[in-house]
């Protein structure tokens, strides 16, 4: 453990930066970068009906009803069709759909059936870390959960074992995200210094506390600590962090669970206007399995889960298609934001999975997977791609390296690689 | 029978029941994990500490995991760390007002006040006296506001507290004991602070009062009979009826109400209103029976006591009441009896257009008898869905005759089909499309096949039983330490049982709780450091 961890105040001092200027240290302004990446996953239940796949090797034939919100997009889209959650079928597990949340952006698992832990961190981490090096955000990452208590399992992970909760809440993040965004920078550095005093306490008193303990409760506590640095790192972004030009107030349509799931999106994207964060992810993660998730706004009362077993096409392309309208309304919002020679849409690379290929089959392989955006122009865009029996974990490596995150692999070193095909 | 619902022996199928158990280890006492304060215990303790009730842990993460049933705090992630943070910056900007309270200094060098105010502040915040070293840092802290901050004395108290409100020792349940911990044979025993905070944790989900730190001091928590007075006394605090209508919200997953999505072409009068009148109601006849009424368990499933508000009582078909308020009544004693009956409960297991009966018969199987079943087999169709001719019950019988659905569905449904005289949001019912609701059933208990008629037959059942009561002991005793029952934990459980059985009474329950070697010791955990 490095003694100075927490000593943001010595890091600005070396880099010669008076911390009265962090204001103006906002993002890359200051630091000469271009236009901002920005990625966001969305993982969400029970897999997907024939119709969400395009017809032909192509997107000349309308999208079906299950990504029909997707129809303005298809130029800007990738379709990857039939990659696997090969770590899980390798490991000797074909029907462990419901149990696949953890691998989705990590691309590991632990060797078990029906388990819930990823072996590594997920790529929002790792992305959100990479970016941390350069540009102090407001938020480093937004991890969000649409009614994904009842399987309680994130798919952003810290690092093996500890997971990033999903916050459920729209409401209190609008508060929290988009307020207070200019502050005099008198105040500024007086805030930073009392953050400072205080995280630098606390984390002394974790450090003390963890001492007499076993090593199951004491990893309770290096976690706490790990959190303590991570937003002491980031004091500068946290105080000063968002704002701009196109930044404004997401527009929250309600509390019940359909609008707070509509305003989740809506959040997103305007975290992303407003850079308050690059990185963010969404899992609509309860199956239902006799827990009643249900959507009945979207035509579908029955269970979740019962109606995924069911095969029931027109219900099942229904829920999808309410899952897919606020991904859509997502990449709209930032296709409709102005950005360097493009929009934002085009500067941002959004990717969702299903956790599994089919409701009623809970095959772990032949994922349900779009792709909106070029990621500054990375990806070759308007393409169906075909695969057999790849693993996604190529998928998650690319997405990296888009982003700028030069990692060869993402999982088990066997899942090395890209897909060189996507990318320009 | 016996422990076959209890720790360690929970698998699929439930209990076999097939060799009685050895006798259990009177001196065994369960593990007790490092737990942080749930997001509950966190606004009643900064409530109780602070005099300031803003709850303002209702928007951090939830405290919940896919592995246990009640709610239990996370590992602190960075979003949890930044809204403690933020938390705790929010509670100390607002207590400018009470820092001559909070930290008097008159006729004192400042300097000597904040020692005092560690003292006797840090008392409360940590719920033990702090040690120290942790005295030695908070006045580091104090040096740092008044120097390099800048700050005045009741700003650097507020920042003293800001800090303190992020401290572990203010957020963790400390059992480690002030020096090294106390080994009696296999397990430690805990101090007296320590089982101060297990009783207010427990009886009110908050810290412990000024009795119960004088208490502490004088070492006059040592005996179960010194605990069982102070658990007595803590039970006639209105957050103890906090406590038992939480645990309730969260036993049978009642705090789902709001969440639960109802196809309102189907019920059109179900909106928020109508879900808080239900919760209220839940909630007002729970503390009823436990506190003012007869305090029987018999009674919670049962009785037909009832608060209702206008639109509640049309549901309910009861006459006369007026205005968004509630008032109490009786409900039709043919058509409900307790808790299982109420339309609160009926509309969390309801479907959003229809009766449920497979997974109303889950949760009494799960939540009443503590036995789970295992995970369903892939490919099996649904049931046909409540608007389709028939009723729910045929469609339900008709699915459960495939041969890969019997198994399981021969334990549920017929419990389920109990509840088939109540709609999606509990309205009673007769007929449904037509055809008069069959509502008998069967449920095995306590080693014996048991018919009933219908629901009230069903809770006539469960109110007598013994698995049951066995199962809401373990299921307080899960509440209460945030964890699962274990094997060590046997011998407590029994003392629980016999607490329960002279007079029926949940508040016995927690009575006879406090008592027990798992309220007063712990295993210690691997590798902790005992000396």
């Amino acid at each position: 453990m490095r003694k100075d961890r927490f000593s943001r105040r010595a890091l600005l001092k070396t880099m010669g930066i008076s911390p009265m200027l962090v204001p103006l240290l906002h993002a890359e302004k200051a630091l000469g970068v271009g236009t901002p990446k920005r990625f966001f996953a969305m993982v969400y239940g029970n897999g997907a009906r024939p119709n969400f796949y395009p017809t032909g090797n192509d997107f000349s034939a309308p999208l079906g009803k299950s990504i029909a919100p997707l129809e303005p997009f298809k130029s800007k889209m990738i379709m990857p069709i039939g990659l696997d959650y090969k770590n899980i079928l390798d490991d000797g597990y074909q029907y462990d759909g419901h149990f696949t949340y953890c691998a989705a952006l990590t691309g590991t698992r632990q060797k078990k059936s029906e388990s819930r832990q990823a072996m590594g961190p997920s790529i929002d981490q790792m992305i959100s870390d990479d970016i941390a090096k350069t540009v102090k955000l407001r938020t480093p990452m937004l991890t969000l959960g649409i009614r994904s208590v009842g399987d309680g399992c994130s798919i952003s992970w810290r690092s093996a074992g500890v997971q990033n909760p999903a916050q459920q809440q729209a409401a209190p993040l609008v508060a929290s995200l988009f307020s207070g965004a200019s502050m005099p920078p008198q105040q500024v550095d007086t805030l930073l210094k009392r953050r400072q005093s205080v995280l630098d306490f606390v984390g002394k008193e974790l450090a003390a506390f963890g001492k007499r303990l076993g090593p199951e409760d004491r990893m309770k506590i290096d976690q706490h600590a790990v959190s303590i640095r991570d937003i002491e790192s980031n004091l500068s972004g946290a105080v000063s962090g968002g704002g701009g030009a196109n930044c404004g107030t997401p527009m929250s349509t309600g509390t019940d669970a359909q609008h707070n799931g509509e305003t989740m999106f809506n959040i997103v994207a305007m975290a992303f206007k407003c850079d308050v964060t690059r990185v963010a992810t969404i899992t609509i993660s309860d199956d239902g399995g006799g827990d009643g998730t249900s959507f009945p706004w979207a035509g579908s009362s029955g269970d979740f889960h019962a109606t995924a077993h069911a095969s029931n096409d027109v219900q099942m392309s229904s829920i999808s298609n309410w899952f897919f309208t606020g991904y859509a309304n997502l990449a709209k919002q930032l296709d409709d934001t102005k950005e360097g020679g493009g929009t934002a849409l085009d500067n941002s690379i959004l990717v969702s999975f299903s956790n599994m290929d089919e409701g009623a089959n809970h095959y772990n392989g032949k994922i349900p997977i779009t792709m909106v955006g070029s990621c500054g122009g990375y990806f070759k865009t308007g393409q169906v791609l075909r695969y057999m029996k790849q693993p996604h974990n190529k998928l998650l490596t690319t997405i990296c390296n888009a982003m700028g995150l030069m990692v060869t692999t993402v999982g088990a070193p066997q899942y090395a690689g890209t897909f060189p095909e996507m990318v320009k | 029978m016996g422990a076959g619902n209890r720790g360690g022996t929970v698998g699929p199928g439930g209990s076999t029941g097939t060799n009685p158990p050895p006798a259990a280890d009177a001196m065994a006492a369960g593990p007790m994990p490092l737990r942080r304060l749930t997001r509950r215990e966190y606004n009643n303790t900064i409530r109780d500490l602070l005099g300031d009730a803003s709850n303002r842990a209702d928007t951090f993460p939830a405290d919940k995991d896919s592995e246990f049933l009640f709610h239990r705090a996370q590992v602190v992630s960075s979003a949890d760390a930044d809204s403690l943070e933020g938390a705790a910056e929010a509670t100390a900007a607002s207590l400018a007002a009470k820092i001559t309270m909070l930290a008097p200094c008159v006729g004192m060098a400042e300097d000597a006040c904040a020692k005092k105010f560690v003292t006797d502040f840090g008392l409360r915040a940590y719920r033990r006296p702090v040690e120290v070293d942790e005295g030695n840092r908070l006045m580091g802290l104090y040096t740092t506001g008044r120097t390099t901050l800048g700050l005045d004395y009741p700003g650097t108290i507020q920042l003293m507290i800001e800090a303190m409100l992020q401290s572990p020792a203010f957020l963790y349940h400390w059992e480690l004991g002030n020096g090294l911990p106390t080994v009696e044979g296999q397990v430690v025993r805990l101090g007296p602070y320590e089982v101060a905070s297990r009783l207010s944790y427990l009886i009110w989900g908050s810290m412990p009062d000024a009795a119960l730190f004088d208490a502490a001091k004088a070492n006059a928590l040592a005996s179960p009979d010194q605990l069982q007075t102070q658990a007595t006394r803590m039970l006639a605090d209105q957050r103890a009826r906090d406590t038992i209508t939480g645990f309730a919200d969260e036993w049978l997953s009642l705090d789902q109400l709001p969440d639960r999505p109802k196809d309102t072409t189907v019920y059109p009068e179900w909106n928020d209103a109508l879900k808080a009148a239900m919760s209220t109601e839940l909630h007002s006849f729970i503390s009823n029976v436990v506190f003012d009424g007869d305090g029987r368990f018999t009674s919670l499933l049962m009785g037909t006591n009832s608060y209702v508000n206008q639109p509640l009582a049309s549901l309910y078909g009861v006459k006369g009441v007026t205005g968004t308020g509630a008032s109490a009544t009786m409900l039709d004693s043919t058509q409900r009896a307790g808790l299982l009956t109420r339309a609160g409960f009926m509309a969390v297991t309801g479907l959003p257009n229809g009766s449920r009966p497979i997974q109303r018969g889950h949760r009494v199987h799960e939540r009443l008898l503590c036995l789970t079943l295992p995970p369903p087999p892939n490919n099996v169709p649904p049931a046909k869905p409540p608007s389709m001719d028939g009723t729910t019950r045929q469609h339900v019988e008709e699915h459960d005759k495939m041969p890969c659905a019997i198994a399981c569905h021969s334990i549920m449904d017929p419990i389920g089909f109990a509840f088939e005289h109540y709609d999606g949001i509990g309205r009673y019912r007769d007929q449904e499309n037509g055809i008069a609701v069959d509502s008998s059933g069967s449920i095995d208990v306590d080693g014996m096949k048991k018919p009933f008629a219908d629901a009230r037959g069903l809770s006539q059942v469960l109110s007598a039983s013994q698995d049951v009561s066995q199962c809401l002991a373990t299921q307080i005793l899960r509440y209460a330490f945030k964890r699962n029952d274990v094997e060590a934990d046997r011998a407590s459980l029994e003392a629980m049982d016999a607490a329960f059985a002279k007079a029926n009474s949940v508040k016995d329950l927690l009575i006879g709780l406090v008592g027990t070697r798992s309220f007063r010791y712990r295993t210690p955990g691997t590798g902790e450091m005992l000396q």
